[in-house]
């Protein structure tokens, strides 16, 4: 395998790894006015909001598509902070969601299942790096053979907050553990950039 | 193309569009017999969708041409970071001597990370979409499934998972770990070596090969490299590894084996034999 093929792998030629949680929460900070968000992966288009409560806390939501996979996926979820983003270095968060899935061509597949996420990171708010893990459940029930699906995500990248614009790179390597069946191997980078009026 | 992107999915969404079926391919040309492809997506594991190329014989006008009792099949699973349209120049000889041959296009180019997708290709030629033109074409009794080098471990899999009737392997073996299950294989294997493979070198192609139960068949091609069992063998080249015959041989070579193997493991017959294997001049031949 040459480098150029291992690279473009990881940057995309393999399947969507399907963030499971809305790109504005899955981040390790929780922001305190609203924003809205495009994501873009080497399979998937997304465009989300965030919208702040008391508290530290933020409700996500998001919708996905691959039009290359015709699937559509529809993410909510709640992030809470769990350290204090008072100017200090790192932050972290946890969130907890549930996606929807459907097929947007050909016979009908709906899945649906919840998901959980840990964001973490340090630096200065203009350029930092962030951690993130997620795991769901997801079941399959319409459509084709039943499935019980796990993703698992682990993700690294860079933040980078000027002004208005939150810009995000998370590189993800996952496995999908399928229940009865092969596990399925998904990688890909994701781009997130936010704005924040 | 940003309404291929985004516009056809939220039509397709709400207008219900279905998944590439195709009634009909383009067609190729001639051989022995005319071969054309199609296209067709194949839904998986509910949230990706597989590309399946499928080559047939075929008239001029992309139609397939049925044979009375079903077509035999093959499944070819593509060599890890090599691009499946890299063996369509076999597919397409393979369909021009009458088999129906569907190459699963695994978007990692690593197989062996999907395995399912090889299964799903083959329910693509067993139980084909309604009204396509695989309707009717194969004889899901007479399918094989075959691979190179990682595209073999996984084809090694699928075989072991059922419902095939022979297996071949390209500069392979298969996965030490399926060791203990070798012995479920019920088919006839065909275990293809290259005599100048500076990637799955002859010696452990060979070591894989005599794990097989029988019956199965081992040929080295003398002088074919690990990158002539696809379209182009310039990474050999890149990597200092000469070949002991130039491209063209080698694929006629190769297609030559692959079609003896598959005429006689799916024929009546339903194993390998040393004279039907014996078709490349100074190939080392032994079926056991």
């Amino acid at each position: 395998m040459t480098r150029a093929a291992a690279v473009g792998m990881v940057l995309g030629m393999a399947g969507a790894a399907w963030a499971e949680l809305p790109s504005g929460v899955s981040s390790p900070r929780v922001e305190d006015r609203a924003a809205a968000y495009v994501a873009l992966s080497g399979r998937t288009v997304g465009a989300g909001a965030l919208l702040p409560t008391a508290g530290g806390e933020a409700w996500g939501l998001q919708a996905d598509v691959a039009p290359a996979d015709a699937f559509l996926q529809l993410s909510a979820a709640r992030t809470v902070r769990l350290l204090p983003d008072d100017g200090r270095v790192t932050r972290a968060t946890a969130q907890v969601g549930l996606d929807v899935l459907a097929t947007t061509r050909g016979p009908l597949s709906l899945g649906v299942g919840p998901s959980v996420g840990l964001a973490w990171g340090a630096g200065p708010s203009w350029l930092g790096g962030f951690g993130t893990l997620q795991a769901g459940a997801g079941i399959f029930p319409v459509g084709g053979a039943p499935l019980f699906r796990l993703p698992l995500r682990a993700g690294l990248g860079v933040q980078s907050r000027v002004g208005p614009v939150d810009a995000r790179l998370l590189l993800q390597l996952g496995l999908d553990v399928n229940v009865g069946q092969p596990a399925t191997a998904r990688t890909d980078a994701v781009l997130v950039l936010g704005f924040l009026p | 193309m940003y309404a291929r992107f985004f516009l056809i999915p939220v039509l397709c969404a709400l207008a219900a569009c279905g998944l590439e079926a195709p009634a009909q391919g383009e067609y190729l040309g001639g051989g022995p017999l005319g071969v054309a492809r199609a296209r067709f997506e194949v839904r998986v594991r509910h949230v990706d969708l597989l590309p399946v190329d499928v080559f047939y014989p075929a008239q001029p006008d992309g139609t397939a041409v049925p044979a009375e009792g079903g077509r035999p099949g093959l499944v070819f699973i593509q060599g890890g970071a090599v691009d499946a349209a890299d063996y369509h120049w076999l597919a397409r000889r393979l369909a021009a001597r009458g088999l129906v041959v569907a190459v699963p296009d695994v978007r990692s180019q690593l197989a062996l990370f999907s395995v399912d997708d090889g299964a799903a290709a083959r329910a693509l030629l067993a139980e084909p979409p309604e009204g396509s033109l695989l309707e009717g074409l194969v004889d899901a009794g007479r399918l094989a499934v075959a691979g190179h080098s990682l595209g073999g471990v996984v084809a090694g899999k699928l075989a072991l998972g059922g419902g095939f009737r022979a297996l071949a392997i390209q500069a392979s073996y298969t996965d030490g770990a399926d060791d203990g299950r070798l012995g479920e294989l019920g088919m006839p294997v065909l275990s293809l070596a290259g005599g100048s493979d500076c990637s799955a070198r002859p010696e452990a192609v060979r070591k894989g090969f005599e794990k097989l139960p029988s019956p199965a068949a081992w040929v080295l091609l003398p002088g074919v490299t690990h990158f002539q069992f696809t379209a182009d063998d310039a990474t050999d080249r890149a990597r200092g590894c000469p070949a002991g015959t130039d491209l063209d041989s080698a694929h006629d070579a190769i297609e030559r084996v692959m079609a003896g193997f598959l005429g006689e493991a799916l024929g009546p017959a339903g194993r390998p034999t040393v004279d039907g294997l014996s078709v490349v001049a100074g190939a080392e031949v032994e079926v056991r």
